[in-house]
């Protein structure tokens, strides 16, 4: 499974790293160089965009929600493992840890999904909630584990709770924070906290699968009455928001933010997982998350801007490849600071090349949503 | 008076669109809007109630908002921040009469409104030295000279309406700090503090300021519409925190406090923190409320303060009265709506593929 594979690669790309910055000059200059075709009209090529469509829905979107339910299942089960067998707590721990990271991979490879199911019921925070920027996760997990109230994890109660304790940040924080860790037992309140957040955790994952069963049926016929969409090539703007504007937010949140405005000002607890040490692999998933999904669009775009974009993304993840890791170290190192500026540049020239070319298609990802006033 | 072409700049151009002049000037309505196209031309469109294009005037740059002088047939239409001209057009040929630019070390903020008796034009001001707020009272009968000027009494001043007391002029204070040297980058963010004024147009004399809490310092009040009962609707965008949640829709009344409305929490979110633009229906009953990155528009009961519905749409944020009562909802893939209000839907009015509609509608 290809997700397996992704979380399996390792940075064996040290060779590359001379000539890296060569690789990326070259790129860089060719990205404006793409020539501007005539502006299409999307709609003469109806059928293709509408393939686009319902192939990235059923050979991309749900088996990664499958993937998503299937490890967050699995992490429930080790969860309930862990609190049960006070007796072999370290072995069960390493377990629910790699079930975590699993959970993890296949959020990270399906994050970009910001619109349908995971909108509902604010499911997008409850997940992952992120950045945390008033450090709302700790605060209501310390309440909530201050009451000691088994009351608060009832479904009624629960389910009024803040959704930034509710998913994968605070589940990060019971496996890999020291203090939080020494008070998993069978008996503690940590457990039964830790075990509700789980079991939601699951739950939301089989929901997400279920519902987007249903949600299928709005690519397939995109121009039903009372639809999600108005007609196909909304669907396809759709899904292609989803494609290109995730590369803003992993360089202004994933990579910009915790860097800083210069070198001295780095913050390594702004990068995403920082407990789990894993900031640079939910980049390199998303970036291989994007590039599958970006398989879809082959066919419809021109051969040289394929080609580009092709080349962009395998270099961008040739440079995450040789980026020092773990990057919740090498950021405060000038060396990882240059390395991190790089592949936010990278990631801004793989926006323009995406971009360029669906509007090269005739189509427009928004106007007064991406530059009001 | 009018100027002839002859002070025209060469950039600008005007053109009839296949209609005759007779059938247009018949037209008891129209909309207008500023537009972009797919090469990135900026033009003000005049377009009949079936969404025709009657007249296109280009725009030297991107233009925002369109005032509507209530006396004549005369349209201001103003650049968007940091704005160099505003230009003066008549709505019944779609031919310019006058362009006008800020006084040195000014520039316009986008927004603009004529006095109830259509003799002034206010704009909302920068004073780049500063970054002080200013309203400029232009003469219609003058040139559009500049005859008085008076403090917004705030950072950033945005829309600016005329209250139905004809006395007095409302002025949304953005609050955030820009520079033209800086682009349209915001510098100010952890101390803005942005206002709702009401001034004298007599005397330049703030007559009353509100402000939101201070908790809600960076929730940005940008744009409003007020109803015949004086009752304003504010539409604004948040600066924080993005998975933050907030009120993004406010009523406000002369002598009470802002009333910060919210929609249902999984609608609020939906919003992205972000609001368009704000309009009351021809009775002033109801009010529509554009959220571009939620991509949906959200109804209000101006009466009862409480939220209606939500009708989603793709990149929507041009909202104007209709003739029905109702709403007419513009987006950025070149589509017209209307919303009856009578069927919870928006009915397709015109699309044209090849421009995006920005921010404002107007019905005149």
């Amino acid at each position: 499974m290809l997700l397996n594979k992704i979380t399996q690669s390792t940075f064996t790309f040290n060779f590359f790293r001379s000539s890296c910055i060569l690789l990326f000059t070259v790129f860089s200059s060719l990205a404006y160089c793409i020539e501007e075709s005539s502006l299409a009209d999307p709609e003469d090529r109806i059928q293709e965009w509408r393939n686009f469509n319902i192939n990235t829905v059923n050979d991309y979107i749900i088996p990664i929600y499958k993937e998503l339910n299937r490890s967050a299942q699995a992490m429930n089960t080790s969860i309930n493992n862990l609190c049960s067998n006070p007796q072999n707590i370290s072995g069960a721990l390493t377990i629910a840890r790699k079930d975590f990271h699993q959970t993890m991979d296949a959020w990270q490879f399906i994050q970009n999904i910001q619109f349908g199911p995971i909108q509902i019921l604010m499911r997008n925070y409850t997940l992952q909630f992120w950045p945390d920027k008033k450090n709302h996760v700790s605060k209501h997990l310390a309440i909530m584990l201050e009451t000691k109230d088994p009351k608060t994890l009832t479904d009624a109660e629960f389910n009024k709770a803040s959704v930034s304790i509710k998913g994968l940040p605070a589940i990060e924080r019971f496996l890999f924070e020291e203090d939080e860790t020494k008070q998993l037992n069978a008996k503690s309140f940590h457990c039964q906290a830790l075990m509700k957040i789980g079991a939601y955790t699951a739950n939301t994952s089989k929901e997400l699968v279920d519902e987007w069963q249903d949600m299928k049926n709005q690519f397939t016929n995109a121009t039903q009455i009372d639809g999600y969409f108005e007609d196909d090539i909304e669907a396809s703007t759709t899904l292609l928001k989803a494609l290109i504007e995730p590369l803003e937010i992993i360089r202004d949140l994933k990579l910009l933010r915790p860097l800083g405005s210069e070198f001295g000002q780095q913050k390594m607890k702004r990068l995403e997982s920082w407990r789990s040490q894993r900031s640079l692999r939910n980049i390199q998933i998303n970036i291989e998350s994007l590039s599958r999904f970006y398989t879809g669009l082959r066919n419809i775009l021109g051969s040289k801007e394929n080609t580009l974009i092709n080349e962009k993304f395998n270099q961008i993840l040739i440079q995450i490849s040789i980026i020092n890791s773990p990057i919740e170290t090498s950021i405060e190192t000038k060396i990882g600071f240059k390395e991190i500026k790089h592949l936010s540049d990278s990631l801004k020239t793989l926006h323009a090349l995406l971009e360029n070319a669906v509007s090269n298609q005739g189509i427009h990802l928004g106007f007064n949503s991406r530059d009001g006033d | 008076m009018r100027l002839g072409s002859s002070v025209l700049g060469s950039s600008l151009s005007f053109t009839s669109l296949n209609v005759l002049a007779t059938t247009y000037t018949e037209q008891s309505s129209l909309y207008v809007s500023a537009a972009t196209d797919q090469h990135s031309n900026y033009f003000l469109a005049i377009l009949d109630l079936e969404g025709e294009q009657l007249a296109k005037l280009d725009l030297p740059a991107r233009a925002h908002q369109i005032a509507v002088n209530p006396k004549t047939s005369t349209l201001a239409v103003a650049a968007r921040r940091p704005g160099s001209y505003l230009m003066i057009v008549d709505s019944i040929n779609g031919k310019l009469n006058q362009e006008i630019h800020p006084k040195t070390g000014h520039h316009f903020y986008g927004h603009c409104a004529y006095s109830s008796d259509g003799r002034f034009l206010f704009t909302s001001e920068n004073h780049i030295e500063s970054g002080e707020g200013w309203i400029f009272v232009r003469d219609t009968q003058e040139n559009y000279n500049v005859t008085r000027s008076f403090p917004s009494y705030g950072i950033g001043p945005h829309e600016i309406k005329i209250h139905p007391d004809k006395e007095t002029l409302i002025v949304a204070n953005g609050g955030i700090l820009t520079h033209p040297d800086s682009g349209r980058a915001k510098l100010n963010l952890d101390t803005m503090s942005p206002s709702l004024v009401y001034i004298s147009i007599e005397t330049g004399e703030l007559l009353e300021q509100r402000k939101l809490p201070e908790n809600l310092h960076k929730l940005s009040i940008r744009h409003i519409d007020i109803n015949s009962n004086g009752i304003t609707a504010i539409a604004m965008q948040y600066q924080g925190d993005k998975t933050d949640d907030v009120p993004l829709i406010a009523l406000h009344q002369r002598g009470k406090t802002i009333k910060a409305l919210w929609a249902p929490e999984y609608i609020n979110r939906k919003l992205e923190n972000y609001c368009g633009s704000v309009c009351f229906n021809t009775s002033g009953s109801i009010f529509a409320v554009s959220a571009p990155r939620g991509n949906t528009i959200t109804l209000w009961d101006a009466q009862n303060a409480e939220f209606i519905s939500n009708l989603d749409c793709s990149d929507v944020c041009g909202i104007s009265k209709s003739m029905n009562n109702g709403f007419t909802v513009s987006n950025g893939l070149g589509k017209l709506y209307q919303l009856d209000l009578k069927q919870p839907l928006l009915k397709l009015i015109c699309q044209d593929k090849t421009i995006s509609w920005d921010n404002h509608l107007t019905l005149i």
